[in-house]
């Protein structure tokens, strides 16, 4: 069976797209960058919710990847050397989570809690690790990296303030913020020196299986 | 026709690359190598 190649999909496509249009050189690194970056997506999102499709938990699993991607494009945190290395790390670690808030059945007092609780130690790491930048994309300048934990404290707060809209009543789907607060505290511990070791040990793990 | 499409593909595709050069990290776990093109 013909080896999938990241790379040679996207020169084919680069081709493609030179054939039939004018494209430099620089546009084309760009180019080969998003398609890389698409491809990536599709796979680890697309294996994690079809996982998520067969076990009976797209909704919590959907809910839990969108909280955790939100905060993770500002935030930043530990990421696998490899595309399959990701896609295995987030298929099954998304479903896990999302059977926990399938199984897991916290009432309103114990889960606002919880919330506060992930909150705080969001605020806390937050303020601490981000953003946590990745060999593949350093964050050089102060300024960006201001900007960056700006909006990653913005994001904590629209989130906060939607489990605080929950609390009051004016949202009324537990589960959906149960999800969503699960989908926080693994992105702040993904910031954390403790999570650049758990993805790390993973990836050598899977170097040695390879 | 299928020039313009092909125009539009690569408007997104250009799009996603420059809104991912500003934000911290791609959504996934794997964050593909930044071109210099890109880069800050």
């Amino acid at each position: 069976m013909k080896k999938f190649n990241v790379d040679g999909v996207a020169n084919n496509l680069i081709n493609y797209f030179r054939r039939n249009l004018e494209i430099d050189k620089d546009q084309e690194a760009i180019l080969k960058y998003s398609i890389h970056l698409v491809i990536s997506a599709i796979f680890s999102l697309g294996f994690a919710l079809f996982a998520a499709l067969l076990l009976g938990i797209f909704p919590n699993v959907l809910i839990i990847i969108l909280t955790n991607a939100i905060l993770r494009t500002f935030s930043g945190g530990a990421h696998s050397s490899s595309m399959l290395g990701c896609t295995i790390y987030g298929t099954v670690l998304m479903n896990i989570l999302g059977i926990i808030t399938k199984y897991t059945h916290p009432n309103k007092g114990i889960l606002a809690i919880i919330i506060f609780i992930v909150f705080i130690f969001s605020i806390l790491i937050i303020n601490k690790y981000a953003p946590a930048d990745t060999p593949g994309k350093p964050i050089t300048t102060k300024v960006k990296k201001q900007k960056l934990r700006k909006l990653s404290f913005s994001a904590l707060f629209i989130w906060f303030g939607l489990c605080v809209l929950w609390y009051v009543g004016a949202i009324k789907s537990h589960m959906m913020i149960y999800a969503s607060t699960l989908g926080v505290l693994w992105q702040c511990f993904s910031l954390t020196d403790w999570g650049y070791a758990l993805l790390n040990r993973f990836d050598k793990s899977l170097h040695m299986i390879k | 026709m299928k020039r313009r499409i092909l125009q539009m593909i690569i408007g997104v595709l250009t799009f996603l690359a420059f809104t991912n050069a500003a934000s911290a990290c791609w959504v996934g776990t794997y964050q593909p190598e930044i071109p210099d093109q890109l880069k800050d």
